[in-house]
């Protein structure tokens, strides 16, 4: 069946409940936080999914358009003094524009053009904003942000709102005709083309999409943080995103946002690690490529309902 | 005499040096059913992608019913009514046999209604007599089902001219039977004129009423079949072997 079955609709309502509830159990903020980042991640790796893991053309660089929502967010706050809830409508379509760009001469060619060009691109927008700390405060980041919500529940609340509208939305999005399509597309262009369909048209708004959520999420993580920093362009986050989308299933956009909520909570225990969570992802993404070709939470999660049946 | 649907002038295309299709004019007449035969090597697939805008071409124009539409991307051909098939034949990794078959009523302003272009998959598949699969996986397919599986996505485009690159490659008896009456079906119950790439094969014969026979990218003879196996270029191209025998 294409679209969502009863059990899959009851279990993430189940989970959107429990995590509703947790500022009723805790007011710990440190937890909160904790979860909003998880939360970001979750959007951001679903969000790759939606292009890169229906279509196969792997995204080396989404840190760039997190990265992109992020400062655009946070220079609305600090130069000009515009809401941060501005600043989250604002920056998907900032990062959205951007991908579009990106896209534009990149999707159209065959072989490893759109993931050196997105690795390329999100490595000298990294630099750049190194460079020009004048306007995005170098290493320091923008930081200043004025809080939007009044209390850490209050916006732990607006984000996971947020997260669960994106990623149901995404998940609809891949289990529509366009989803189908950009499968199919993944499969073989060539087909598709002579299916009538215009094939990069597909992939380059699918793109934008896929750019304005990580956007969207880099301005919910940047108001949860308070600051814009330079780490939100680095490479380093684009490769955790990656191996999170292959821990949670390649083009389930449900598979990788879940493992992108769970590594993020479990990193975040292995905080002592430091420096070595990138080699943690690492072997994680070595262990799971070995071992899997779907990842470990789309099959899990069919075997359970398997079960469950 | 009709106009023909499809007319090549001086199609020509070279792959670093080797012209692989060279100054080839031919008009494919309205309602035939027409074959280009030639040995492997021969330009034939290269003919095709340029008729479809898959290669762009070096020099020559294409007209479809006296419109000029050389170089026009694939996508927007295939709306136009010229559609083809590939010489090897491929599933859609993930997709069922009817969401295959579906697939060019999916896209963004296919302008077809939903429940219409379902039943119009759901007769495609009897038509190729793939209805009982049509929930199969479409990689779990066999090649000959495959290959009727992509006779009937292409018709699901309601093509005016459909190109088909060697339908009967890779198939058993029984099956290039099948495909052969599938083709005489199309072109008769849904008026689309059909042209085929055959390297050489009897079934081929009986079926085409004018065949174009290219050698080294161009064309050499053209004609009935009974005219064309006895002509010298196709004989010698044939070297010894008789041009439809399998
Ligand atoms: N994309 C390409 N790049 C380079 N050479 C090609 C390409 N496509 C076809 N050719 C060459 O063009 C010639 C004709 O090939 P093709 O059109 O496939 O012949 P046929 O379909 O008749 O067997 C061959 O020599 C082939 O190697
Ligand atoms: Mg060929």
């Amino acid at each position: 069946m294409r679209f969502f079955n009863r059990t899959d609709s009851v279990v993430s309502l189940a989970a959107l409940a429990l995590l509703a509830a947790v500022p009723l159990l805790t007011s710990d903020n440190y937890v909160l936080g904790i979860l909003i980042t998880a939360i970001c991640y979750a959007i951001w790796a679903g969000s790759w999914d939606l292009l890169s893991g229906l279509t196969g053309r792997e995204n080396f660089g989404h840190s760039l358009f997190i990265g992109a929502g992020a400062y655009a967010a946070a220079y609305l706050n600090t130069a000009y003094g515009i809401d941060l809830g501005w600043g989250i409508v604002v920056a998907p379509l900032v990062s959205g524009t951007l991908g579009a760009l990106i896209g534009l001469p990149t999707l159209r060619l065959q072989g490893p053009y759109f993931a050196l060009a997105t690795l390329v691109a999100s490595a000298i927008a990294h630099t750049l904003c190194l460079l020009l700390w004048r306007v995005t405060g170098g290493e320091e980041g923008l930081s200043g942000i004025l809080p939007m919500a009044g209390s850490q529940s209050d916006y732990y609340y607006l984000v996971l709102t947020i997260g669960f509208v994106s990623i149901a939305a995404m998940k609809l999005f891949a289990l529509s005709d366009a989803g189908l399509v950009l499968r199919a597309i993944g499969s073989d262009e060539a087909i598709c083309r002579a299916a009538a369909i215009d094939v990069d048209a597909y992939k380059i708004t699918t793109f934008a999409f896929s750019a304005a959520f990580a956007g969207l999420g880099g301005a919910l993580f940047a108001g949860y943080q308070l600051t814009a920093a330079p780490d939100l362009l680095s490479s380093g986050l684009s490769i955790t995103i990656v191996v999170m989308a292959y821990v949670g299933g390649m083009g389930t956009i449900y598979g990788p946002a879940v493992a992108a909520l769970f590594l993020a909570l479990i990193v975040e225990y292995l905080r002592g690690f430091g420096e070595y969570r990138l080699l943690v992802y690492g072997l994680i993404l070595l262990v799971v490529v070995r071992l899997t070709r779907h990842g470990f939470v789309d099959p899990f999660w069919r075997w359970l309902k398997g079960r469950l049946a | 005499m009709t106009d023909p649907i499809l007319r090549a002038v001086g199609l020509t295309r070279a792959f670093g040096g080797i012209k692989a299709v060279s100054d080839v004019s031919i008009a494919v007449r309205t309602g035939s059913i027409t074959g280009i035969l030639g040995p492997n090597g021969a330009g034939k697939t290269t003919f095709f992608n340029l008729l479809t805008g898959f290669t762009k071409t070096g020099a020559g124009e294409v007209y479809l019913q006296q419109e000029r539409i050389t170089n026009l991307p694939p996508h927007l051909l295939a709306r136009r009514g010229l559609v083809r098939t590939f010489q090897l034949a491929k599933p859609l990794a993930g997709l069922t046999v009817e969401e295959t078959v579906l697939l060019p009523a999916l896209r963004v302003g296919a302008g077809q209604d939903r429940r219409q272009a379902r039943e119009r998959a759901a007769y495609l598949l009897d038509r190729v007599g793939l209805a009982a699969k049509a929930e199969a996986t479409s990689e779990s397919l066999t090649y000959g089902d495959l290959r009727r599986l992509e006779i009937a996505r292409a018709l699901m485009l309601r093509p005016k001219l459909l190109l088909l690159d060697e339908p009967f490659a890779g198939l058993g008896a029984g099956e290039i039977e099948t495909v052969s009456q599938l083709i005489h079906e199309i072109r008769d119950r849904e008026e689309v004129t059909v042209l085929i790439i055959e390297h050489k094969l009897r079934e081929f014969f009986k079926l085409v009423e004018t065949v174009i026979v290219m050698v080294a990218g161009e064309v050499v003879a053209e004609g009935t079949p009974a005219e064309v196996v006895k002509h010298p270029k196709v004989l010698s191209a044939y070297l010894g072997e008789r041009a439809y025998e399998h």
